[in-house]
This record gives C-alpha cells, sequence and structure tokens, in this order.
C-alpha cells in the first residue's frame, strides 16, 4: 500500500475541478486571499475573469514574475524634500471603483522584493500611499516551485495569509472546452445576514475544536516546502470560519467546505477539524433517545453509522429500561430506511445492555433477527 | 421461525450481502464509514461473475456467486473491496498515465490489500487470491508499495498469470454493467465526497489506535499519513535547497543602494521619481561530501548524488555540485553537471569513517562553496567547532539512530523517516 495518500500528485477529475472551481469564487466573494497552485496554461486567468463576471466586480491582472517591487509597493517619489510613493495606475483604478479584484499570477517566480511588496498588498490592501479598499479581493496564482525552473517555495508569513487550492484541467473539461462549452458553476451570493448567522455559528464550532484540539492552534511545518502551503495557526482558523460560513450560506457540498479548510490549514488538520465540524451536524445522541421517532436519519450511510454509534453510546453510560427501548427504536427506524446492516452492527451491543426482566419490541426483533440469524450472530 | 422461512432467507442474496457487512464491520469496526458507504447494487451473473465496485463506491454482485459463499468469506471480499477505496486505488492510477496496464496495476493492489488481510488470519472464498508469495518470482516483496509493485511487474512479468477485476474502484475505466454515475436510486459517491470520507475513516483508525492495539500496521499507517503527512526525503531536501540557494544567492533582486541605470534618464526628463538597481549575485555553489565507508550501497550513494545533481539543476545552478568522497579520508574531488555523468563518479571508499575530514576537505575547496551537503549514515566523528565557511550545512541521514550526534548548526534530513514506502 503506498503512502502516498494520492492527493499530493492527483490527475484531476471533473468533481475535483467543480469543487475548486466553487471553492475558488467563495474565497474571491468573501474576500478571503486566494492563491491557485498549479502549472502554466491551465486557464486560471479566464476562470477569475469568468467569476469577476458573475460577481459583476472589476478585475486587475498582473504578472509578478515581470514586475518590480515599487510596481506593488509605489514608486519613491521627491516633492518638497518628502518622499511619496506614487501609486501604480492599476492600483489607482482599483481603488476608484469599489468591489475590485486583484488577479496576481506567476507571484512565486518573483524576486523576493516583489513578493515582500506583494505581502502587503494581499495583507492591508494598500499599494504605495494608495489604499485599494477593504472590498478588494486578492488572487494569486503560482506555479509548485518542482515545476517551475526559477520558482521557489513561498516564505511563510506570505503562504500563511492565503487560501491554497490546487489547479489542474481535468481532460473533460478542456474537451469540453475545445468543443465550445467552458464549464462555469455560479455560486449565489449569500444574503448579509445569513452570512453573518452563519459566521457565529462557524466560530463557535472552530472555538470548540481548538479547545478540544490545542495542539492543532498553531502546527509550524517541518520542511521548506511545507511551509510555503497551507498550516494552522489562529489566522488560518480565521480564515476557515470566515470561508465555512460562506460556504454554508451558500449551500456548497462537504466536498467544497472541505477543499477550503484543507487550503487554510493544510491536510491534516483539515481532516480532524472536518470530521469534529461533521460529527457537530449530526443529531444529538440524547435527544435521538428522548424522541426516537422523529429524529431525522441523516442521508449519507456513514453518518448514520454515526448516529447509531452515538446512541450507543450514550445509552452504555445511562441504561435505563425506557432508554434501552427507545435504542432499540432507533435501531428499527435505522434497519427500516434501508439499512438493516448498520442496525445489526450495533444489535450485540444493544442486546448486551438489556436490563433484567426487559424484552425487546416485536418490531425491533423483526426487524433485525433475519439478518442477525444469516450473519449467524444468534 | 419455520423451515420454508429460513430457506428464503438463505436464497435472499442481498441479505448475505448486507450480513457479510455485518461481520465485516464486527472485525474491523474502525473501517465502517467506508463499508457502509458501499451501495450495494445486484447484476446479472452473466455480466459480473463476482464481486466488484465501481468508481462511485457502488459494490455490484452477482447473487449466484455471494450466494455460494459463507456470510465469513464475503466478509473478506467487503474488506478487500474497502481497501481498494481506502487507498484511492484509482486516483493513482490516473497520476501512473499507463492506462493499458490496469490488470497489472490490479494485480498489484491485490496483492499488498491482501496481504493484510492475511495478516489478520481472514477466511477466504472459493476464489484463490493474489497474494505476494505468488509473485515472489518476480522480486516482489511485502515492504513494497502498491506502484513499486506495479513497476516491477510490468518490467519482469511477461504473461499474466492472473487477470483480476476488481471494478473500476482500481482503475476508474467504466464497466458494461456499471449505472450512470448520477443514477436516480444509487447515485455514485463524488470523488470529493469520497475524500471526506475517506478523512473521517483515518480519524476513527488513528482513535481506535490510541485505546486498542488491534489496528493492522499498515491500516494505521496509512491513516497517520492522511492525518500527518510525511515529506519524501527528496522532496525535503529539494525545499531546503531551493531555500538555501535563494539566501545564498539573493538571486536577482531590487535594492535601493545602489542608482539605477535608468536614474539618469529620469532627472533628465525632469522626473523626481527614484528607481531601484537590481543585482544578481554571482550563482551559489553546492559541494556534498559522501560517506563511502560502506555501509551505504553504491546504488543508494548514486541515486542520493543523482537527485542532489537533479535539483540544483533544477533550481537554476548551472555550475553542477562537488563531490567529495570521503571514508576515514577524502577522496577525489570531482564536478558533476548532469545526471549523466553519475555513473563515471568514483567513490573509492571502504574503510573507517570520519565526516570532518571530508568537511575540511571541503573547506580547502577554492573557491569556496556556500552550500555543503553531506550523505552518511551518521556513524562518525563530527568537527566540534562550526565550519563557518559555508552559509547552510545540510546532513541527509541514512540510519535514524545517530539523529542524536549530528551538531546543531547542521540541519538534518532523515532518510528513513520520510521515506516510507510501504
Amino acid at each position: 500500500m503506498g503512502l502516498d495518500a494520492g492527493e499530493v500528485k492527483c490527475v484531476a477529475t471533473t468533481d475535483e475541478y467543480e469543487s475548486t472551481y466553487r471553492a475558488l469564487e467563495i474565497c474571491i466573494a468573501s474576500r478571503v486571499p486566494v492563491i491557485l497552485w498549479g502549472p502554466p496554461g491551465q486557464g486560471k486567468t479566464s476562470v477569475i475573469r469568468a467569476i469577476a463576471k458573475h460577481q459583476d466586480r472589476h478585475l486587475e491582472v498582473l504578472l509578478a514574475s515581470i514586475r518590480e517591487p515599487q510596481d506593488f509597493a509605489g514608486l519613491p517619489s521627491i516633492h518638497d524634500g518628502r518622499a511619496h510613493l506614487v501609486p501604480p495606475d492599476w492600483a489607482v483604478r482599483l481603488s476608484e471603483v469599489s468591489n475590485g479584484i486583484l488577479f496576481t499570477d506567476e507571484v512565486n517566480t518573483a524576486p523576493p522584493s516583489v513578493q515582500a511588496a506583494l505581502l502587503r498588498v494581499s495583507l492591508d490592501k494598500v499599494a504605495g500611499d494608495c489604499d485599494l479598499g477593504q472590498d478588494t479581493s486578492v488572487v494569486a496564482a503560482a506555479n509548485p516551485p518542482e515545476q517551475a525552473a526559477d520558482g521557489w517555495d513561498l516564505a511563510p508569513p506570505l503562504a500563511n495569509r492565503f487560501c491554497h487550492l490546487p489547479w489542474e484541467l481535468p481532460t473533460e473539461v478542456v474537451r469540453d472546452g475545445f468543443a465550445g462549452r467552458w464549464r462555469h458553476y455560479g455560486v449565489p451570493v449569500p444574503s448579509e445576514e445569513a452570512i453573518e448567522d452563519a459566521l457565529v455559528r462557524e466560530r463557535v464550532r472552530v472555538a470548540g475544536f481548538l479547545t478540544a484540539r490545542p495542539d492543532l492552534a498553531t502546527v509550524l511545518p517541518k520542511t521548506a516546502s511545507e511551509q510555503g502551503r497551507a498550516f494552522p495557526t489562529p489566522r488560518s482558523w480565521d480564515m476557515v470560519s470566515t470561508l465555512t460560513a460562506w460556504a454554508t450560506a451558500s449551500r456548497q457540498t462537504e466536498g467544497v467546505i472541505r477543499i477550503l479548510i484543507r487550503g487554510c490549514v493544510g491536510p491534516g488538520a483539515s481532516a480532524e477539524y472536518l470530521t469534529y465540524r461533521e460529527s457537530l451536524d449530526l443529531p444529538d445522541p440524547e435527544k435521538v433517545l428522548g424522541d426516537p421517532r422523529s429524529f431525522a436519519l441523516p442521508l449519507r450511510t456513514d453518518q448514520i453509522y454515526v448516529v447509531g454509534a452515538g446512541v450507543l453510546a450514550v445509552l452504555r453510560n445511562d441504561t435505563t429500561a425506557q432508554r434501552w427501548h427507545a435504542a432499540g427504536l432507533v435501531l428499527e427506524r435505522i434497519a427500516s430506511g434501508g439499512h438493516p446492516d448498520i442496525a445489526v452492527s450495533f444489535a450485540r451491543d444493544w442486546i448486551a445492555e438489556r436490563p433484567p426482566g426487559e424484552m425487546p419490541d416485536s418490531a425491533v426483533l423483526k426487524a433485525l433477527v433475519p439478518l442477525l440469524k444469516e450473519a449467524r450472530l444468534i | 421461525m419455520n423451515v420454508t422461512a429460513a430457506n428464503e432467507i438463505a436464497h435472499d442474496p442481498h441479505l448475505r450481502v448486507m450480513a457479510a457487512r455485518v461481520i465485516a464491520q464486527q472485525r474491523w469496526p474502525y473501517v465502517s464509514s467506508i463499508l457502509f458507504s458501499l451501495k450495494l447494487v445486484k447484476v446479472r451473473h452473466e455480466e459480473l461473475s463476482t464481486i466488484a465496485v465501481d468508481s462511485g463506491w457502488r459494490l455490484y454482485y452477482s447473487p449466484q456467486f455471494v450466494l455460494d459463499q459463507t456470510p465469513e468469506a464475503l466478509a473478506t471480499v467487503l474488506l478487500h473491496e474497502s481497501m481498494h477505496c481506502l487507498h484511492d486505488h484509482a486516483g493513482r492510477f490516473a497520476v501512473i498515465q499507463q492506462p493499458d496496464e490496469h490488470v497489472t496495476w490490479n494485480i498489484a493492489g491485490d496483492a499488498g490489500i491482501n496481504a493484510i488481510l492475511d495478516e489478520a488470519k481472514m477466511p477466504w472464498p472459493s476464489v484463490e487470491p493474489i497474494r505476494i508469495r505468488d509473485l515472489r518470482h518476480w522480486n516482489i516483496t511485502e515492504d513494497m508499495s502498491t506502484e513499486g509493485m506495479f513497476y516491477r511487474l510490468l518490467e519482469v512479468m511477461d504473461k499474466r498469470p492472473f487477470n483480476p477485476d476488481c471494478g473500476s474502484i482500481t482503475d476508474r475505466r467504466r464497466r458494461t454493467y456499471e449505472l450512470a454515475p448520477s443514477h436516480d436510486v444509487s447515485p455514485g459517491l463524488r470523488i470529493d465526497q469520497q475524500a471526506v470520507v475517506r478523512d473521517r475513516t483515518a480519524h476513527d483508525i488513528v482513535q481506535r489506535s490510541h485505546t486498542q492495539g488491534d489496528v493492522p500496521a499498515g491500516l494505521l499507517r496509512w491513516a497517520q499519513e492522511i492525518l500527518q503527512p510525511t515529506v519524501s526525503w527528496r522532496e525535503e531536501l529539494a525545499g531546503r535547497m531551493r531555500r538555501d540557494l535563494a539566501m545564498v544567492a539573493g538571486r536577482r533582486d531590487y535594492v535601493y543602494t545602489r542608482p539605477s541605470r535608468r536614474q539618469s534618464v529620469m532627472t533628465r526628463l525632469g522626473s523626481t521619481v527614484v528607481l531601484p538597481a537590481m543585482r544578481q549575485p554571482a550563482p551559489p555553489r553546492v559541494a556534498c561530501v559522501i560517506d563511502t565507508s560502506g555501509s551505504i550501497s553504491d546504488s543508494e550513494l548514486r541515486d542520493f548524488a543523482s537527485e542532489l545533481v537533479g535539483i540544483t539543476r533544477a533550481s537554476g545552478v548551472s555550475s553542477g555540485v562537488t563531490v567529495i568522497p570521503c571514508d576515514a579520508s577524502p577522496g577525489p574531488v570531482q564536478r558533476i553537471r548532469s545526471r549523466s555523468e553519475i555513473e563515471r563518479l568514483e567513490l573509492p571508499g571502504g574503510g573507517g569513517t570520519d565526516m570532518g575530514a571530508g568537511i575540511q576537505r571541503a573547506q580547502e575547496l577554492k573557491p569556496l562553496p556556500h552550500i555543503l551537503v553531506i550523505f552518511t549514515d551518521g556513524h562518525t566523528p563530527w568537527p566540534e567547532v562550526q565550519p563557518r565557511e559555508f552559509s547552510s550545512v545540510i546532513v541527509v541521514l541514512s540510519d535514524t539512530t545517530t539523529r542524536g550526534d549530528v551538531p546543531s548548526w547542521a540541519r538534518v534530513i532523515d532518510l528513513n523517516e520520510s521515506n516510507q514506502t510501504f
């Protein structure tokens, strides 16, 4: 079994492309700086143009590798014995419109001083003496250092300010594009109240997770190449809460949410957080036991299993006849919902908790016994 | 329950597969997320004579086949298929980009999976599984990755003695019996969703290993790799080198410490703008000391030198790498510029080890190298004082146990810790 988790180098599928595309739209809409990693010629610029059009926003495209630091930091000019930083024309244009987008390509093939100047633009949204406005979105693109002849890893402080998205065009998308249909996916921009509500919820979740896993609040990666990518810090966790709030408010799939979280805090911490976050979305086992007839069965089968496991766990903590019967009913509902095998996986544990003198309901038995027999568990 | 009812049960293939899934779950509860994510789809025996899973995690079964097997044996098959999902064999096969070799890939994947199942002593159905010992003839060993086995088999296997087909979960090639990806009743699981389930499974496996010691080592390593990915020593060395090269060179960059060559034009035009100058220092020099005392094989040494030359070239240094072979004393100093020169590299050596002697030789080089890379097993004395001539010293260790002896002024890269192949 190769340990390469298969995601480091990946031949993208259309599913992954769609999710990444949507993740990018959310980053731009929520004003979280985003960086796309991928080889040149992957249609990044045209996708960002399409998104700018969809969100009805002004776009400025710059190529960092052929720029000089003063193109980002402003040209020093002396007037009356005072040095001013004269802003470049793109910055003036962005400052004059509201809700602009700044797209900088090839940032990691740019010299370090250009990268440093870019840091201030992406962080403070200031170029020279010109304020671009906090409503400006910052998008960057970079070639992975192992692919670019003179590319380097981003410095950790710059890397940590971005949400990192892998960008690769799947062959199907290219094929359809040449046939005249480049795929676009429009993410609706949610209402401000919806985002505010979601943001409060997501902040509580991140806070809860970091209380349980303080070791994941800040993890500086050991190697130079990892330090140039996503890693957890309080700032990137803050980005996680913003992005997940936008993603839930615009009803995106778990796949999109996973890509966003991964892009902020890296693969390890994101896997842990996603698991934690998903279990919060499931029905509370105590409430399920309190009212076993009316709880909503999750759609995903692996989540149904988690609900069953949770119910059995709280039953074990406090077993009364009434709770035991309620748990039996939960199993019956899982079984008749088309998943008798999930129900039966808990049957033994459930029988083991039987209070003296209690007998299972006939409906529960009817739902479980045939499969228990087939599996030769009774 | 009367006899007729019992017979009916025995003839329900769907019930049999679900029973197998329950048994599989009891064996390895920590892979429940993947097991229960599989959607069960019955197909005609003529279309599929056993069991297969597609790239959307739908499990297709022949009713005849499953009724011929005990639930216990079927449970092993379900776990086998789950492991194809777990290891993302379809995605990894796409990376290899040899679509015609899907059968060989399936063989390699099966052999690795079955080794873990055999280690757990699981019963097999009537079909005999592919095992690593069946492939021993082609020098396949248990410590190889699926990719490693695949390339080895491609090289040496003239005819395929096996023809397994676990479905498109191994290669994303659509089979005739498969449902449409967005089927109404049983839609396939999206690939990004599969990644979510895989993450959860990795989490469950690691949690289980905290409380109980029954998780197979292969599964635990997979899960730890998902939650704490390690970087291969090649990548780590490349990253380290890129950073050090950049720091040494400063590369081309802009400075305000010297006036720009175009400044006079600005003044003449009456502009008050101050332009920066561009600076590009001489390219950095890289040298490496290679431990030829005998504990590291010649091919490993060449492999390392080759990697180092590749990295320096890729980082834009065209002057090559100065190589100093060293056992107790330094050997002939050579310069290699490209990977094709690796074979010509002379690596004499044998008795004793003293990397300090090699370092001293590097200090005498003219011009002095900026970056020194040392490849050793670490069983050597180290100089007591830091060699201040170099801006960076990187030590690549082939033996983890000696890590503590390496002086603190050197950056250590662990060859083995970050290079698990299994």
